[in-house]
């Protein structure tokens, strides 16, 4: 049976925090969304420079979302997958223009919900609230992760574990966004990458 | 209005900067009431357990904190805590902490904190729920932004973070430092040349 944007929303948010799906924040986060979108693949979900600002949930469908960096290029962020929500961080956190972007190498399907929407509703639900810190101390821990990794990891075993998380990687990011995801130059990473 | 340390009119500044655009009213509104708490940490302190902090926003108003983790029984700098940075003490929370993140205070620091935990009636509350929903969103920002700085040109980073950092570079180990900035000695030896002669 085909369920509603609410019930899809909220059985992901129970999966991630052990709550009953049924859980009335979490059905009314999910109302708040807008959709389903449908994208192709090569679509953008969002561009860089962009001032309008949206949480995505993906139902359906694989992409990458990449970084703006200072010196000007850009870098791999990671895969875009089913069941995440994801979000431009600049623009959540203090409205200003997309400083990433995210293009859907597979057919998808999402849904929004604007950026200041989402942040009335967290201020709005204390335990809502509560919930998300708790997952968003654990999304740090999973940074720490990749930091050290990205630093220390050993680099051809690191490549294997990419290869095998984001297959077809090389397909839809540069050699120098993936260089840059590892923390090597372009150079090396053309060796790693042979 | 409440007592509060000096320097509170810079530190109120980066508070309201902090928040959303759409909240720093709620700053400018309630500034005065806003109890401001210093705390001093001694230099060589070693800190793997905060909970003085939790709940709280703080910057590092002066000193130095470095922070490190285990991988692989190696011990690894993330990034050091300067003056005018934001604290998340969330990076070493007990039930979190699963790389052996570590504190260590590398020069006496001063820290300014706000505490976020008021009661529900309290006046300030709305402000309070605003400054630690920022909190919780930018600490796990802040390691992305780490990683953004490890995927620049090694070259030009180093040399700039060499010279924006010269205490935190002078106070570690020659290989802890190259370790740091994901360089080889040799290459750390020049980088440190150059930041010297533009010094």
């Amino acid at each position: 049976m085909p369920r509603t944007k609410e019930q899809v929303i909220a059985l992901r948010l129970a999966e991630m925090t052990g709550l009953p799906e049924n859980f009335s924040d979490f059905i009314e986060f999910g109302a708040a969304f807008e959709g389903p979108f449908h994208f192709s693949p090569g679509e953008n979900l969002w561009g860089s420079g962009q001032s309008a600002g949206y949480v995505w949930f993906i139902q359906a469908g694989y992409g990458f979302d990449k970084m703006d960096l200072e010196d000007g290029t850009t870098m791999l962020n990671g895969m875009i997958e089913p069941g995440l929500f994801v979000c431009d961080e600049k623009n959540l956190l203090w409205g200003e223009l997309t400083a990433s972007s995210a293009k859907m190498y597979t057919h998808a399907t999402v849904y929004r919900l604007d950026a200041a929407q989402w942040r009335t509703f967290v201020y709005e639900h204390p335990e809502f609230r509560a919930i998300l810190y708790r997952v968003n101390a654990h999304f740090l821990q999973m940074r720490k992760l990749r930091l050290i990794k990205m630093k220390h990891k050993d680099k051809r075993a690191y490549w294997e574990e990419t290869k095998a998380r984001f297959p077809g990687i090389e397909l839809y990011c540069t050699q120098t966004e993936i260089a840059s995801y590892f923390g090597v130059s372009k150079s090396t990473m053309h060796r790693i990458m042979k | 209005m409440t007592n509060q340390p000096p320097h509170t009119a810079v530190f109120f500044k980066y508070v309201k900067d902090l928040l959303h655009p759409d909240d720093r009213y709620l700053l400018a509104t309630n500034e005065k009431k806003v109890e401001v708490q210093t705390f001093n940490l001694s230099k060589g302190t070693i800190l793997s357990n905060t909970s003085f902090l939790d709940g709280h926003i703080s910057m590092v108003l002066e000193g130095a904190i470095g922070v490190s983790h285990r991988l692989d029984a190696l011990l690894n700098w993330s990034h050091f805590y300067v003056e005018k940075s934001w604290l998340f003490n969330l990076e070493i929370h007990e039930e979190l902490n699963k790389m052996d993140s570590t504190w260590h205070v590398l020069e006496d620091t001063q820290i300014y904190s706000i505490d976020t935990n008021v009661f529900e009636q309290n006046e300030l509350k709305d402000l309070m729920i605003a400054l630690s929903l920022q909190r919780s969103l930018l600490c796990s920002y802040q390691y992305q932004h780490y990683i953004n700085n490890h995927g620049l040109d090694r070259h030009e980073y180093s040399v700039n973070w060499i010279k924006s950092n010269r205490k935190v570079a002078a106070a570690l180990p020659r290989k802890e430092l190259a370790n740091f900035l994901g360089i080889s000695n040799s290459s750390l030896k020049t980088y440190l040349n150059e930041a010297m002669e533009d010094a």
